[in-house]
């Protein structure tokens, strides 16, 4: 039997913030555009607090299973069969989210910087990543992230101050964009940007206990709040809200706008690492993740021969949608808007179920 | 020939396995408790013809026999050396063997089984001439020419043999304070009755170290190591002396870790004087060096040196289990050693650090590390490491904090230069050319119009000319290799260019990077480094940054996963552990603890 990875709670933070934040830098930005027009910095704001009272779902039901993680709580609470078909679902979601983010990446990439490259090419050598990443475990992606972490916030930092020249407050107005109530029903429906964040429920027992759970969830839903609406902020400053409804990675375009003298110009490349690398870290999280639920569902101990079936359907479902248009058209907007009801609305209803029944599981049971 | 007979033999002759029984017949020892013990002596008993010694010894009687008849006369009894305790252990054994096959075994007198008994269970026989026999047998002295063994009489009276290699020991010690002594009966006027052992070592002898042992294995080993033994007969003991005197290199200046400023002195491959070194340094009472055989067949010697305080005791354990359990028949120096010790021999990063550098050992032991010296290597191996560790030179903690940090700094750049600048060049060129500024990139344009190779083989001819030249440099002696090194590194370099080869901006980048690689203070480390370049080469020539980042991660996730002797190599940054500062950036000496709380084994 494999041991539990066990990491310590600065890890698990910023692999989190990492999974969340990698989504904005792609179509997301743009999609927000569309729904909100300039008050997309403040939807996310909107939006972290509906992930905050989702998280509290899962906090408080995880706080009545101390010592079990979010799958463990399903089976206590609705009993094996319901509580596995939750898992599953959870993991079917976790496994889509994992290949539309990993197509969508590829697809910006196969825009800027490969386009005569198949995505199938990409596809294949991002799955290679993925099985060796999850091959090496998942302790070790944690600790990783923490390295990333501090890289890629220097990045985003350094590109956020060097585009900053460029920026114009008055593209913040209208305040309100389309209206505060769109903004406030776009913010909740979007909640699922930091679905994320519940991943610390399934992971749960790599942690010390319910108390970091808390703490690693509410940490990482802040910092990537505050990181994901400064983005966003950006973003609006540098473009006017009908243009950046037109631009298929905002991040990479405002990076290319950056213009210093003769020599430092055309640096958006240099921040494609950033890119890079937060989606290298986003896929093979999501993708672990779904590994441990499989194989608690099917109690299978060791996960190593489930790697590599699991990665031909993950890069499977990565190739169904057939463009872009397609993908951010049908699957990324489904996702990315009804994901929530899996991510906090399960747990709710797990957490009602199990306040209805007075289940709970005693600390020193 | 005869190989070719000796197959045909084996294929066509049938012979029966070896059982036991069968060897008890040939030794003509049928008793269990004697094959008990043959299995229990690990290495004494082995491939030994018991019944050659036996033989041998009774040969050897009949001689004394007629020698003690002839010389009775001459000597005349004296009962100060009236040995009479062996005699008693003789009478017990016949005693206790009393209707065992021993006896009924034809013709041979027991004692002769009684005297080589103990020998099969790895101990000394009190019977000198068993012990000798089974000595010239162990050392094949008949082809063996330079294993002594010295037959004299101690006092001119007791039967003793002096064994030693010749060439491992300083004869002027055998000559002027062992023998000399041992022969004088002047010396043994006040010895009555008791252990001859006892009043040699304190009224005789004028060695400083001596030590006495029964254990064969050990008695052997250390044989080997130099030490003279000394048998006596009637006694089932040996005397070592410590007598080692072979031939040493001189204490000189470090090959591979100059520096400027800092001690100049470095290890040499004779074990006693590394040691000397080290406790030059820590003059600390806890500062423990324990000695262990290692290989499985030259059995060379190695020496853990730690701080009892300090360095963690499950750590300790550990290098010992992995010491010990080493079954590798030939162990040449210490690089073959951390081969053997290290945690992943798949990856490419080293896990173990080595230095001839005493000055640099002994910060380890302080930070509570296990250092290991290998006989006949001038590198000693540090355990744990991390990858922190594998950047820092001794100069670092010599040099003001400002300058220690610089220098750390550029070692970082100049890694991370050799390691990623020519992948990273290469996925500039190739996919990224928009963020090279025109004029530059017409100027590139301009300069490889000539060159007719796609640019990832004109990068890779020049990567692999260079490590030619560097790898010829090295075998080339003296000052002639690295003549040739700049020489031919600029001539075939012009010449490229001029031939069309490759391009002049190519040229700086391999030369940057080959500087690059030269930067870092780590040998094994700069190695890896050499053979990640060419993974990030060709990363950056199929998916350019993409492919760069890939590296990266992998190699970073890799990283993450790695352990020193149990101790995570990113450690104190991944998992973050007891705060260290010495990491990269070096603080003020005062604000910067000696110790190694960080280096936590999980």
């Amino acid at each position: 039997m494999l041991r539990e990875d066990k990491f310590e709670s600065r890890e698990a933070v910023a692999m989190l913030v990492i999974t969340c934040m990698a989504k904005v830098f792609f179509t997301d930005a743009n999609i927000i555009a569309r729904r909100v027009g300039t008050t997309g910095w403040y939807m996310v704001l909107i939006s972290a607090g509906v992930a905050a009272v989702g998280f509290s779902f899962v906090y408080t039901l995880l706080k009545r299973f101390p010592g079990k993680n979010i799958m463990e709580v399903y089976d206590a609470v609705f009993g094996r069969y319901i509580g596995s078909m939750l898992s599953f679902l959870l993991a079917a979601v976790l496994l889509s989210s994992a290949a539309i983010n990993l197509r969508e990446y590829i697809e910006v990439v196969k825009i800027y910087v490969f386009p005569k490259t198949q995505p199938s090419f990409l596809i294949s050598s991002f799955v290679i990543v993925v099985v060796v990443l999850s091959y090496i475990g998942f302790e070790n992606i944690a600790r990783y992230s923490k390295l990333a972490a501090y890289v890629l916030f220097i990045g985003f930092t350094i590109l956020f101050l060097l585009a900053s020249y460029l920026f114009e407050f008055y593209r913040l107005y209208p305040l309100l964009g389309y209206g505060l109530r769109n903004t406030l029903f776009q913010g909740f429906l979007r909640s699922s940007i930091y679905g994320e964040i519940t991943l610390a429920a399934v992971f749960a027992k790599s942690l010390n206990g319910t108390y970091e759970v808390k703490k690693v969830g509410y940490t990482s839903l802040v910092i990537a709040a505050v990181l994901i609406s400064l983005s966003q902020l950006g973003f609006i400053l540098i473009f006017t809200y009908p243009f950046a409804q037109e631009i298929v990675a905002p991040f990479y375009t405002a990076a290319s706008l950056i213009h210093f003298g003769t020599f430092f110009h055309r640096i958006e490349a240099l921040f494609l690492f950033i890119w890079n690398i937060s989606i290298l870290v986003e896929v093979p999280v999501l993708f672990y993740m779904v590994l441990l639920i499989y194989s608690h569902l099917f109690g299978i101990s060791d996960r190593r021969p489930i790697i590599l079936p699991f990665a031909i359907i993950l890069m499977t479902i990565s190739l169904i949608p057939e463009n872009i248009v397609e993908l951010t058209g049908v699957y990324i907007k489904y996702l990315r808007e009804y994901s929530w009801i899996v991510f906090y609305m399960f747990p709710a209803a797990a957490l009602l179920v199990a306040v209805l029944r007075k289940k709970r599981e005693d600390k020193y049971a | 020939m005869s190989m070719l007979l000796n197959m045909l033999k084996s294929i066509f002759i049938y012979r029966p396995p070896e059982t036991p029984d069968t060897k008890d017949k040939f030794t003509g020892n049928q008793s269990g408790h004697a094959e008990k013990g043959q299995n229990q002596s690990v290495g004494a008993a082995d491939d030994v013809d018991w019944q050659m010694i036996l033989q041998k010894l009774q040969s050897s009687q009949t001689d004394k026999i007629t020698y003690k008849n002839g010389d009775n006369n001459k000597a005349g009894p004296n009962e100060v050396f009236t040995i009479k305790k062996p005699a008693v252990t003789i009478k017990k054994r016949r005693k206790g063997r009393k209707g065992t096959p021993n006896e009924s075994f034809t013709g041979l007198p027991d004692v002769s089984y009684a005297a080589i008994e103990p020998i099969k269970n790895g101990m000394v026989s009190n019977k000198l001439a068993a012990n000798i026999e089974y000595l010239k047998l162990k050392f094949y002295v008949s082809k063996n020419q330079d294993i002594v063994l010295r037959e004299f009489r101690i006092a001119q009276k007791i039967e003793a043999c002096l064994v030693f290699v010749d060439g491992m020991v300083d004869t002027m010690v055998i000559n002027q304070f062992v023998l000399p002594q041992l022969m004088n009966p002047d010396y043994f006027a006040n010895y009555s009755q008791g252990n001859i052992f006892d009043y040699i070592i304190k009224n005789v002898i004028s060695i400083y170290q001596v030590t006495r042992l029964k254990d064969y294995d050990t008695i052997i080993h250390q044989i080997l190591n130099g030490i003279t033994a000394l048998f006596i007969e009637g006694f089932d003991e040996v005397l070592l002396i410590e007598s080692r005197g072979f031939e040493k290199r001189e204490i000189e200046s470090p090959k591979t870790e100059n520096v400027i400023k800092g001690s100049q002195e470095g290890f040499t491959e004779n074990l006693r004087t590394s040691l000397s070194l080290i406790r030059k340094i820590v003059k600390n009472n806890k500062l423990v060096s324990e000695i262990l055989p290692v290989g499985g067949k030259n059995k060379i010697n190695c020496a853990l040196l730690y701080l009892e305080d300090t360095a963690d005791p499950q750590l300790i354990e550990e290098v010992k289990r992995r010491i010990s359990g080493i079954k590798y028949d030939f162990i040449g120096e210490s690089g073959m050693l951390e081969q053997l010790l290290e945690d992943h021999p798949f990856m490419l990063f080293p896990q173990v650090i080595s230095t001839e550098r005493p000055d640099r050992a002994a910060s380890f032991i302080m930070e509570g590390q296990v250092v290991i010296i290998c006989e006949g290597s001038p590198f000693v191996i540090a355990v744990p490491v991390t990858i922190f560790h594998l950047f820092h030179t001794s100069e670092d903690s010599a040099l003001r904090w400002q300058y220690g940090t610089f220098i750390r700094l550029i070692r970082l750049f100049g890694m991370l230069t050799a390691l990623m600048l020519p992948g990273l060049w290469i996925a500039l060129v190739q996919f990224h050319a928009e963020m090279i500024p025109t004029s530059l990139l017409m100027s590139i344009v301009k300069m490889r119009e000539p060159v007719p190779f796609p640019i990832v083989i004109e990068l890779l001819l020049m990567e692999l000319s260079f490590e030619l030249i560097r790898e010829g440099g090295i075998r080339i002696p003296g000052v002639i290799g690295q003549t040739l090194g700049i020489i031919g590194a600029l001539i075939l370099g012009q010449a490229a260019v001029a031939a069309g080869l490759v391009s002049p901006i190519l040229i700086i980048i391999v030369a940057i990077t080959g500087i690059g690689n030269f930067v870092i203070p780590n040998y094994n480390l700069s190695m890896a480094v050499r053979i990640g370049r060419f993974l990030f080469i060709f990363l950056g020539a199929v998916l350019g940054f993409y492919g760069i980042s890939i590296g990266i991660t992998i190699m970073f996730v890799m990283l993450c996963s790695m352990k020193s002797f149990g101790v995570p190599f990113m450690t104190p940054f991944a998992p973050k552990t007891k705060k260290n500062s010495d990491m990269i950036i070096r603080k003020p000496i005062f604000k910067q603890p000696v110790g190694g709380g960080y280096l936590k084994r999980r």
